[in-house]
């Protein structure tokens, strides 16, 4: 290597010599073109290629850069320097100030008749505006979409997109030109038109002609992107568009594939539009001039849709894509696969098959990755075990690896040998990231369940698990991981017939050894081998250091001597799902109960329904609270706030009905006429806010009318004892600030011509009447 | 053709350098419309200048590259940005705007105290000569107490963009000094 | 700036360029300009700027990036492969190919599941057939340094800010102009005569199969 070869390699270029050197060569005047290009790429270089955190020029100098850089703008009919001021100017646009001295210059150019720089002008325009000037450039913005010039029709549109972010009114008055272009043909721009023809003779200019580009159309795609942005909110407005769209006219393959997007996308938001995609569909898959990403698309919405009638078609394509030679070909295609495996029929799914063992041998790792968890996924029991076998030491990555054992989880069941092999394998091996291993646990739990529901395993091969698992937590680094395991060592241990010994043995070392987290899973385990370990749990309830683990053992050495087994509740952290709603429950419950800082014995009550019901529906309430800015209590006494008259049942109302069900027996086969808005019946300076709310229910041609009260002790000490005469439920105690409900029946309480209600209380004893406005 | 020509004479004349030519005023004085006359020889329609224009003329065989900046208040401070290197200043004022005329004058003023323009030599154009309500040339030299200037080649016109009286005038006297300043 | 939206025309969220030992030779992460410029605002005010989650707006991340995307390649990849490979790194699907001694690296900006990969490619092979033309067949290290203003034209010609402005190589090239041979003073007529000259040399040359 020459000793100038090994400078230009080892370039590290001081910035601030290229920064003086930018300043003085720039404001020469003749400039030298090649000169002053090669420095800008130069520079360009030294901005994008730095590392450091901080922008390599700080914002003075990058705006001195952006000046001395936009006086080069005085050197006219230099298309292949102007072009390079265009690039760099955008890439200090966003790290210099004052950016809009260009604006004059760059509009200049677009209007300029010069094709070649104007895409580059407009693209930089867009990037010296900010909102409150985007508007100069709508009229610049209209006519160059409208223009015949394919690159600039992209170049407007595609800033108009940029625009979008700041300023989209901007972009909305050039609807009607984006629309236009959508299935208009423009061509390419040719070479400069300075072009001295007379040096070429005719037939070298003829083919120049011929060879001047391929017309790709992209301004069709960036048009019908931007229309669709553009009208996201206009159902009508997006069907036309795609009505526009006929595929003799917009073959540009992106744009293609953004129409396939937006019908799917209608068709996801309106089932019964399903009219329109099927065309498209159909030339997606059949078209002459189809692409292969728009058969991929076809594919993809084909199975999301649930299409059963073109499954066949698109396994057809789906094949073809999977010989294809470009890997990204045979990637998407297999992934799709993959995905919808289990939407196709087994003819289907064999025929695929066959395509997809080709792959597995393929080199690229993600592609044969994806192609043996699609074939486990299909699922014949004839190349499990080699598929299962060849991925050890396959040297696979995380991601894949996780994809894998998802399949696997469905098959663990029907193929226990060799896949627990696997999974072994991967939870002993010391790479593996933490969501890895999880799943791994998540499979060997799914295998036990099924077979303790179903007794499928012999027991050898459940110990085999077992003491493979014990090897593992001797050195494993997941904290969660862990105590699964040794979740599973106790819950499963346990159940083996044999003297288990082994396990105690091996969890019992965790306790000495680990965290708290572990050591109180593990304290839950021992509690399954109650024979051997009581006095180890007596031990640990008296000597651990954590709390959580001592009061654990504590728990489990109460109920051990009660030897009552369902005392302790069996909830198995490795079946959430069952216990979800329970846990819900205890959670609400819990933080009411916190709430009410009140600790009188925490239970849930029988009817723990309604209650989550009612804390739900408290919790709604009060997130609307800081909105409405009204307390719950008087949203409802305040009869106009009522959101009943929109025809929707007022949550708390089917709360109210609830409870009115539940205490009120009698009321079962009963209908619910009408519920009336709540109405206060104290003012607010009373000792006691109360309001009222009937309920009317009917059956066979009775009425009974309930009347829910809700009753607020505004007074600053406790009462007890309350009631509405003459009714007899009784609420024993309000303490001040609170707020009850009572339900009554109507009939104990309308005396005729009544106009005042009583309610009577109890304060140390002795009686007090409270009266108040009847309804 | 031409420019075979050019470089000929450039040769002979030994003048290969550019002068460069700035033309400031407030916004609206008719900058723009001076530039473009002076390139193409006739009136256009303009529009704000956001930034500036930059055009080389040609003018009786010297080269100019000539800057007219906008003169909207937010982009006057970047004037400065571009006095290095400048042989002549041509300062537009609006004959017809009395009401700016004192704000026209500072900014000459504040210009005129740059280092890097010591050099340059003044033409000051008062144009719209062609309205009704054009003040005089000498009114306006008072309020901008031109005859203040000390070390300074400078000269003061009347002129109309519009009609295209006066300008090249100018534009002869400010070649005429530059070119006396810079004959080496 | 990630988009899960299917109809978003930011399809690209970068295209980087390493030498062989995975330092930077080139590199562009894409993002609407205008969130580029409002971070540059923020970064003005207060020094203290918390660092985004955007590739495009953190130098941190985007080094990180590299390492890793390097480091998985260097993983896959069988030494003598010269085709466009692909690989999945944080749901992202990338696209890359060996080019003698550079690492062409392009990422795309929905997760997996949103993108259309054969269309990626298509892009990436459009960027890397017209560097193939430009440079006359050579595209290495050494002469993308001395062509670098060709490399930063085609890439900004194929993508405008994550947006897929061109896939197809005849497209792109014709829309680069090439520096003039002459030093010096601009002559008009060379600079047209020669700048077309060479299109149509090597037009001839690649395009008459």
């Amino acid at each position: 290597m020459s000793a100038k070869t090994y400078k230009r390699f080892n370039d590290s270029e001081d910035s601030m010599a290229v920064f003086q050197d930018c300043l003085t060569t720039f404001n020469e005047s003749p400039v030298n073109p090649n000169k002053c290009r090669k420095l800008l790429s130069k520079l360009y270089r030294l901005i994008i290629n730095s590392v450091s955190y901080e922008p390599i020029f700080k914002p003075q100098e990058a705006t001195s850069l952006f000046f001395s850089i936009s006086k080069l703008f005085q050197h006219q009919d230099n298309d292949s320097l102007r072009q390079m001021v265009y690039l760099v100017i955008k890439e200090l646009s966003s790290m210099s100030d004052d950016i809009l001295m260009a604006t004059a210059s760059i509009m200049k150019d677009i209007q300029s008749q010069d094709s070649i720089i104007k895409p580059n002008a407009i693209r930089s325009l867009v990037r010296v505006l900010d909102s409150s000037t985007a508007l100069t450039a709508e009229r610049l913005l209209k006519s160059s979409i409208i223009s015949s010039n394919n690159d600039i029709s992209s170049a407007a549109l595609v800033s108009a997109y940029h625009l979008l972010e700041i300023s989209e009114p901007t972009s909305k008055r050039l609807i009607n030109e984006t629309v236009e272009t959508i299935d208009s043909k423009k061509s390419n721009g040719k070479l400069p038109i300075k072009l001295p023809a007379s040096d070429l003779n005719s037939e070298e200019f003829e083919k120049l002609q011929y060879y001047s580009a391929h017309n790709t159309h992209m301004s069709q795609y960036h048009s019908l992107a931007l229309a669709s942005s553009l009208k996201k909110n206009d159902e009508m407005g997006l069907l036309k568009l795609i009505k526009q769209c006929d595929p003799t006219t917009v073959d540009n393959p992106f744009a293609r594939m953004e129409i396939l997007r937006l019908c799917h996308r209608l068709v996801l938001k309106n089932s019964s539009k399903i009219d329109i995609i099927l065309p498209y569909l159909d030339w997606s898959l059949n078209g002459s001039s189809t692409n292969n990403f728009i058969v991929l698309e076809g594919c993809k919405i084909i199975f999301n849709l649930k299409l059963r009638d073109m499954y066949p078609a698109a396994i057809d394509r789906l094949s073809y894509l999977i010989n294809d030679r470009a890997i990204s070909s045979k990637f998407a295609a297999v992934r799709l696969v993959s995905d919808y495996c289990h939407l196709l029929t087994p003819e289907l799914a064999n025929s695929i098959a066959a395509d997809i063992e080709v792959l597995v041998n393929n080199e690229n790792k993600s592609v044969s990755s994806y192609a043996i968890s699609t074939l486990l996924k299909i699922g014949n029991s004839d190349n499990i075990e080699s598929l299962v076998n060849g991925l050890k030491g396959s040297g696979m990555s995380d991601d894949f690896k996780i994809i894998l054992i998802d399949s696997l989880a469905g098959l663990i069941n029907r193929f226990p040998k060799v896949i627990v092999d696997f999974l072994l394998d991967g939870l002993k091996s010391h790479e593996g990231s933490n969501l890895l291993k999880n799943k791994i646990v998540d499979c060997l739990s799914i295998l036990f369940e099924n077979d303790s529901m179903n007794n499928t395993l012999d027991e050898t091969f459940k110990i085999n698990i077992l003491e493979s698992l014990c090897d593992f937590i001797e050195d494993c680094e997941y904290t969660d991981v862990l105590a699964r395991v040794i979740y599973l060592l106790g819950e499963y241990g346990s159940k083996i017939s044999i003297d288990s010994s082994v396990f105690v043995r091996h969890i019992y070392n965790r306790i000495n050894l680990e965290n708290s987290i572990i050591r109180a899973a593990a304290v839950t385990a021992l509690a399954k081998f109650p024979n051997i370990t009581e006095p180890l749990l007596k031990n640990i309830a008296k000597n651990d250091l954590d709390d959580e683990v001592r009061d654990r053992a504590v728990i489990c050495v109460s109920t051990l001597n009660h030897q009552n087994d369902n005392l302790i509740p069996s909830v198995d952290p490795n079946n959430l799902i069952h216990s979800d709603r329970y846990l819900r429950i205890l959670e609400l419950r819990m933080n009411k109960y916190s709430e009410k800082n009140d600790f009188s014995n925490f239970d849930i009550p029988a009817e723990y329904e309604i209650d989550i019901k009612e804390i739900e529906a408290d919790q709604d309430m009060k997130a609307n609270l800081e909105s409405n800015h009204l307390d719950e209590f008087t949203n409802e006494a305040d009869e106009s706030s009522q959101s009943a008259d929109d025809g929707n049942i007022n949550p708390s109302d089917s709360i109210l009905e609830a409870k009115i069900r539940h205490k009120y027996t009698d009321l079962t086969e009963s209908v619910l006429n009408e519920v009336t808005k709540s109405k206060k019946l104290t003012d607010s300076t009373s000792e006691f806010l109360i309001s009222c709310q009937r309920f009317i229910f009917e059956l066979n041609d009775n009425t009974e009318e309930i009347l829910a009260f809700k009753i607020e002790n505004t007074m600053d000490f406790p009462v007890q004892n309350i009631k509405i005469l003459d009714d007899d439920n009784i609420i024993e105690n309000i303490e001040p600030q609170e707020k009850v409900e009572l339900l009554v029946k109507a009939d104990n309480v309308v005396l005729e011509n009544d106009k005042y209600w009583s309610l009577s209380f109890e304060v140390d004893d002795f009686e007090e009447i409270f009266e108040f406005n009847a309804l | 053709m031409g420019q075979l020509f050019s470089s000929m004479f450039d040769k002979l004349f030994n003048i290969n350098k550019d002068f460069r030519i700035l033309i400031l005023g407030l916004d609206g004085a008719g900058k723009t419309s001076i530039l473009y006359r002076l390139q193409i020889g006739d009136i256009i329609t303009t529009k704000p200048t956001i930034g500036f224009n930059v055009e080389t003329i040609n003018y009786k065989n010297i080269k100019l590259n000539v800057w007219d900046l906008g003169g909207q208040t937010s982009i006057r401070p970047y004037w400065r940005c571009y006095y290095t290197n400048t042989q002549g200043i041509i300062f537009v004022i609006d004959s017809t705007d009395t009401e700016r005329l004192n704000i026209a004058s500072t900014e000459l003023r504040t210009m005129l105290q740059e280092e890097e323009l010591k050099d340059a030599c003044l033409l000051v154009l008062c144009n719209k000569q062609d309205l009704q309500t054009a003040q005089s040339i000498d009114k306006i030299n008072e309020a901008l107490q031109l005859y203040d200037l000390k070390d300074r080649n400078w000269s003061i016109l009347g002129c109309s963009a519009k009609t295209g009286d006066g300008i090249t005038e100018g534009l002869d006297w400010l070649i005429d000094v530059v070119k006396e300043n810079n004959v080496e | 700036m990630e988009s899960n939206n299917p109809l978003s025309l930011y399809t690209i969220s970068s295209f980087v360029i390493l030498n062989d030992k995975g330092r930077r030779v080139f590199n562009k992460y894409y993002t609407n300009p205008f969130i580029k410029y409002q971070h540059y605002e923020k970064s003005k005010e207060t020094s203290n700027t918390q660092a985004s989650e955007d590739l495009s707006l953190n130098k941190k991340k985007q080094v990180e990036y590299e390492k890793s995307v390097f480091k998985k390649i260097k993983e896959q990849h069988i030494s003598h492969n010269k085709d466009i490979e692909l690989l999945v790194l944080d749901t992202k699907t990338i696209i890359y190919q060996k080019v003698n001694d550079l690492y062409f690296v392009m990422q795309s900006n929905s997760s997996s599941q949103n993108t259309n990969e054969i269309l990626l490619q298509a892009v990436f092979e459009g960027i890397i057939k017209s560097l193939d033309l430009l440079l006359d067949g050579s595209v290495d290290f050494a002469t993308i340094i001395d062509n670098y203003d060709l490399l930063a034209l085609v890439v900004d010609e194929a993508i405008d800010d994550g947006i897929v402005l061109q896939f197809d190589e005849s497209c792109i090239v014709n829309r680069i102009t090439l520096m003039t041979e002459d030093e010096g003073q601009i002559n008009l007529n060379n600079i047209a005569e020669k700048g077309f000259k060479s299109a149509w040399g090597f037009a001839k040359n690649r395009f008459s199969l």
